[in-house]
């Protein structure tokens, strides 16, 4: 015997010890093998008495596979133990195609209630395989039987088998529900006639059957029909007509809906909106954001409420087309609901919108309990924008919560209001960041003299970041009067407060800051100097070279990789000579950097020094020289 | 810089191509300053295809949109670029403007807009 056949022999003993990690551990070692005596063993394991023995066997079972494995299992399908019943089928039906074979064996098993499992299984397999033997099992003696495979072809979907459940819905009244909807499944189309000829059928289930799976098989040809029967039917068939008439609309046939009348065409896609399909609430969806009024509104926010994240998007997306037609209903929900998910959503879509009449009823929200409310009603009325909705503003400014202060004081300089300039200034001392840069920026947006002054105030405040701050928004609300604060502020002791300045006197262009600026290039910090030189560029242009020249000799490589660039991109002439010296910088990023500058100087006294370098250590320099001397080779 | 016009129910979309430095944004400026003496004051700024902006560009839209403002407008951005965004982050713009991923969000923030008229 070999090793392999002694551990196995082994394993089969243990699972048989009455301790139960024994067992355990034995049936977990079984799962690695291979062959059936294995299989066969973790089988008889669906009888042993400690549950997590089972589903380890289970397990292993379905990582097996395999028709030998299907084959013991079939066995169990008469067990005598229900969850022994079970948990086999569910491994067999897991097991999936390889259970097909041993499973129509069990179609013609002496037990009626193997046969039946059998064909259940086989219906959630769903295998074309099982068809021809699924048909014999139509004959079965057994009413249930007969059920479940008429059912297990409608899941297998081969049109083959229609003729044969044509046969059954004529003869066999019992199993005529499940054939007609088999049919619905399989969506043949000869199977339409006999099902029109059951639309209007005495026996509720049948016509209810036939409802469905005209919807289940988009059959066009069966939509006028529908919609001749809507007039005479009663509530629920009206209900399973509107469902079949949306499944067949929604499948590239909208058209059969465009001759129904408004009242009904609008019912049909509220019902669908009610139902369970998702496909067909999305089509009535999509639908209803090309109508407008009270009702469709309403129906609409009503379908908010649901967890599927793809319905609630696409219900927020037809409410911004069609919100503003139903005032009432909204105001109705912003005051009557404390739902904090629908209340978020119901502003975002008015944000949207950002219609004025929406404001006061957004407003009474600034008091709502939920912050993360009380944060969107802020960011609403600053995309409103009217200035009725300031003194809300005002009040969530000084909010408990921080999000809802930032929001708010951002919303405040979206609407402007030049009176409500102190409430910012005190969002600047604000401990939060956000709220301070919120306050900034609306401060920026608002401007105007009392701004103006807080901000050069600023630049001396005793916190540096304020130093920061103001330096940064004076350049951007970038007036003439705020020039001479900012050429100040390049004596400022912070160097974040002195780049602000630099960059923002670019910004403002002002004739008076030329001066100032080409003395930052001498700052004692690299990051000033780097701002200076584009400030110098962006007043001067081209002209600018000669005063950058001094800074390719920058003890601080970066600056002098800046400024190499810089020169490169305005073509500055005069500094040939210096960018040709940097091809020996001992420092590759600068070499390289001067090889580009050249190539885009485009001077033909560059090209010799430039092909010296291809025999540099770094092969980035040697591809950069090159490229440039191709450059200026091919410029004229 | 090349700036494409789009005319739209409700907005104007100004497409922007290039470099929004100095010289390009004083021309947006231009251009939109004339748009908005026309009676056009709602505006998307499309800025996918801008790889290259600065602070005299970043000032300049600021500038813009307080004319925008001004007039009672609306002019929102979309379409940054990851640097472009992280830019707008750094300088604390993100706290001035209304930025949209896209166009089509930000065509919807107009689609009510109609609506207020009278």
């Amino acid at each position: 015997m070999s090793t392999h056949d002694e551990l196995l022999q082994s394993l089969l003993e243990q699972l048989t010890s009455e301790d139960v990690f024994e067992r355990e551990q034995a049936c977990l070692q079984l799962r690695d093998f291979d062959g059936d005596e294995a299989g066969a063993a973790l089988v008889a394991c669906f009888e042993d008495p400690d549950l997590g023995i089972r589903e380890l066997a289970a397990e292993g079972l379905i990582e097996m596979k395999g028709e030998a494995v299907a084959s013991f299992l079939t066995v169990l399908l008469s067990h005598e133990d229900i969850s022994v019943r079970n948990l086999a089928a569910e491994v067999l039906f897991k097991i999936g195609t390889d259970s097909v074979a041993p499973l129509c064996v069990c179609l013609t098993d002496s037990d009626k209630d193997v046969r039946k499992f059998a064909a259940d299984i086989l219906g959630q397999i769903g295998s074309k395989d099982a068809v021809k033997p699924l048909l014999g099992a139509l004959g079965d003696e057994n009413a249930n039987v007969v059920c479940s495979a008429v059912e297990a072809l409608g899941l297998a979907g081969d049109p083959e088998a229609v003729p044969a459940l044509i046969k059954i819905l004529d003869e066999r009244e019992y199993a005529r529900p499940e054939a007609i909807e088999a049919l619905g499944r399989i969506g043949d189309e000869a199977s339409l006639e006999v099902l029109l000829k059951n639309i209007q059928h005495e026996d509720d289930v049948v016509r209810f059957a036939v409802l469905d799976a005209l919807g289940r098989m988009n059959a066009v040809d069966a939509a006028p029909q529908l919609k001749s029967m809507l007039d005479s039917a009663d509530e629920t068939t009206k209900d399973l007509i509107f469902f079949a008439l949306i499944r067949i609309a929604r499948s590239d046939n909208r058209a059969i809906l465009e001759d129904l009348p408004e009242h009904r065409f609008r019912e049909c896609l509220f019902k669908s909106l009610e139902g369970d399909d998702k496909h067909c609430k999305l089509f009535a969806i999509r639908e209803l954001s090309h109508w407008k009024g009270s009702s469709v509104v309403e129906k609409l926010i009503a379908a908010l409420d649901t967890d599927d994240e793809d319905i609630r998007a696409s219900v927020k997306q037809a409410l911004k087309l069609t919100v503003f037609s139903a005032f009432d209903a909204v105001a109705d929900v912003l005051s009557g609901s404390n739902d904090s998910r629908l209340l978020i959503d119901i502003l975002e879509t008015i944000s949207y919108t950002g219609n004025v009449r929406f404001a006061k009823d957004v407003a009474r929200l600034s008091v709502h309990e939920d912050p993360e409310v009380r944060e969107e009603t802020a960011r609403t009325l600053g995309r409103i924008g009217d200035h009725t909705v300031i003194k809300t503003l005002v009040k969530l400014a000084g909010d408990e919560n921080g999000h809802v202060r930032s929001s708010a004081l951002k919303s405040i300089g979206w609407v402007g209001d030049e009176r409500e300039v102190e409430h910012l200034i005190r969002g600047l001392d604000d401990p939060y960041q956000d709220v301070q840069e919120a306050a900034m920026g609306a401060m920026v947006l608002i401007g105007g003299k009392r701004i103006i002054e807080q901000f050069k105030t600023d630049l001396n405040h005793t916190s540096p970041r304020r130093q920061r701050l103001a330096a940064m928004a004076l350049g951007w609300i970038g007036e003439n009067e705020v020039v001479d604060p900012l050429i100040s502020a390049l004596n400022h002791p912070e160097w974040e407060v002195r780049r602000s300045a630099v960059e923002a006197l670019a910004r403002i262009a002002n004739e008076k800051a030329i001066e100032p600026v080409k003395y930052a290039l001498n700052d004692e910090e690299p990051q000033v100097r780097k701002a200076a030189v584009d400030a110098l560029i962006s007043f001067e242009g081209n002209s600018a070279g000669e005063h950058l020249i001094p800074l390719l000799d920058d003890e601080d490589v970066w600056v002098k990789f800046h400024v190499i660039n810089a020169i490169g991109q305005i073509r500055a002439a005069a500094t040939v000579e210096k960018l040709t010296d940097l091809l020996c910088d001992e420092n590759d990023v600068v070499r390289v950097a001067a090889a580009k500058a050249l190539a885009n100087l485009g001077d033909r006294r560059a090209i010799a020094p430039l092909k010296a370098l291809s025999t540099d250590p770094n092969s980035d320099v040697v591809t950069a020289a090159s490229e440039a001397v191709r450059v200026i080779e091919r410029s004229k | 810089m090349e700036v494409s016009k789009e005319q739209n129910s409700g907005y104007t979309c100004l497409h922007l191509d290039g470099r929004l430095d100095l010289n390009s944004s004083s021309q947006l400026k231009d251009q939109i300053k004339g748009l908005l003496s026309e009676g056009v004051v709602n505006f998307i700024i499309d800025l996918n295809g801008v790889d290259f902006i600065n602070s005299s560009g970043l000032g300049t839209l600021v500038s813009i949109l307080k004319d925008v403002r001004m007039v009672k407008g609306r002019m929102v951005l979309c379409n940054l670029a990851q640097y472009v965004h992280e830019i707008f982050e750094i300088t604390q713009l993100s706290h001035i403007f209304d930025i949209y991923p896209t166009e089509k969000q930000a065509a919807e923030t107009f689609s009510g807009s109609a609506v207020n008229v009278g």
